[in-house]
């Protein structure tokens, strides 16, 4: 799985949005927002990635229990689902 | 992840960003100072780079000296600035520069509807709006006068 082509991730004050950009438009009104983990997840998922990867990521980068962060990224990518971001 | 609304302040170098590579952003403006053509939340207001100069009936977004983002209509061009007007306003702003111009609007969406900013019948709507707003806004002026006046009269005489 990977995030879609045609979403922009940037740094606003403490979260990040993501944004639809086309090719003539940026649809701020769509925008979704997220943490420094979900960010962090995101630039994982620009390339084609699995579950267990981005729990190995995550263990490596961040001092949190196995539990916890599978339970992260599985809210995480429920919500990138629902929001239909993801391939 | 959630939807969330963020200050324009805190979006605008994102939407600057976008904007500067000859791009457009779509965003929906929360104030009511431009209704009835601009519905808070409901309606997308499309921005893009801003010409050198504005001319009458433009809707730019500019930065007031208090740091406040602002999408006002320009009801003159005078020699000393921009005079600024919201549609659902009768106070006219004064002497906005053109180094306060961040982007203008080139249409908006109701609903699936796009409406372009160059159209005949929004250029219409325009005229008409602020045609009445002026009128109101010289009627209020008027009224406020009197008003003063009678105030005046009544601690002298009574």
């Amino acid at each position: 799985m990977k995030i879609k082509d045609g979403f922009l991730l940037r740094k606003v004050a403490d979260r990040y949005i993501a944004v639809a950009v086309g090719e003539e438009s940026v649809n701020f009104n769509a925008m979704v927002t997220t943490n420094e983990t979900g960010a962090f997840l995101w630039e994982k998922l620009k390339n084609e990635t699995t579950e267990e990867e981005l729990l190995k990521a995550l263990l490596d980068e961040y001092d949190v229990d196995e539990e916890r962060a599978k339970a992260d990224i599985s809210e995480f990518l429920e919500k990138l689902r629902d929001g239909k971001l993801l391939d | 992840m959630e939807n969330s609304q963020i200050a324009l302040s805190e979006l605008w170098p994102v939407m600057k960003e976008q904007i500067d590579c000859g791009k457009t952003v779509i965003f929906s403006p929360n104030g009511t100072s431009m209704l009835p053509l601009m519905r808070p939340n409901i309606d997308r207001v499309m921005l893009k780079k801003a010409p050198k100069k504005l001319k009458k009936y433009d809707i730019p977004l500019y930065l007031r000296d208090n740091g406040q983002f602002v999408l006002h209509r320009v009801v003159a061009v005078l020699e000393d600035g921009y005079v600024m007007c919201g549609d659902h306003q009768y106070k006219r702003e004064y002497g906005v520069k053109d180094g306060q111009i961040l982007a203008i609007a080139c249409g908006m969406y109701k609903g699936d509807d796009f409406v372009p900013f160059d159209g005949k019948k929004y250029i219409n709507y325009c005229k008409k709006q602020v045609a009445k707003k002026h009128i109101y806004g010289e009627y209020m002026r008027l009224r406020n006068f009197a008003g003063r006046i009678k105030k005046k009269l009544k601690r002298q005489f009574l």
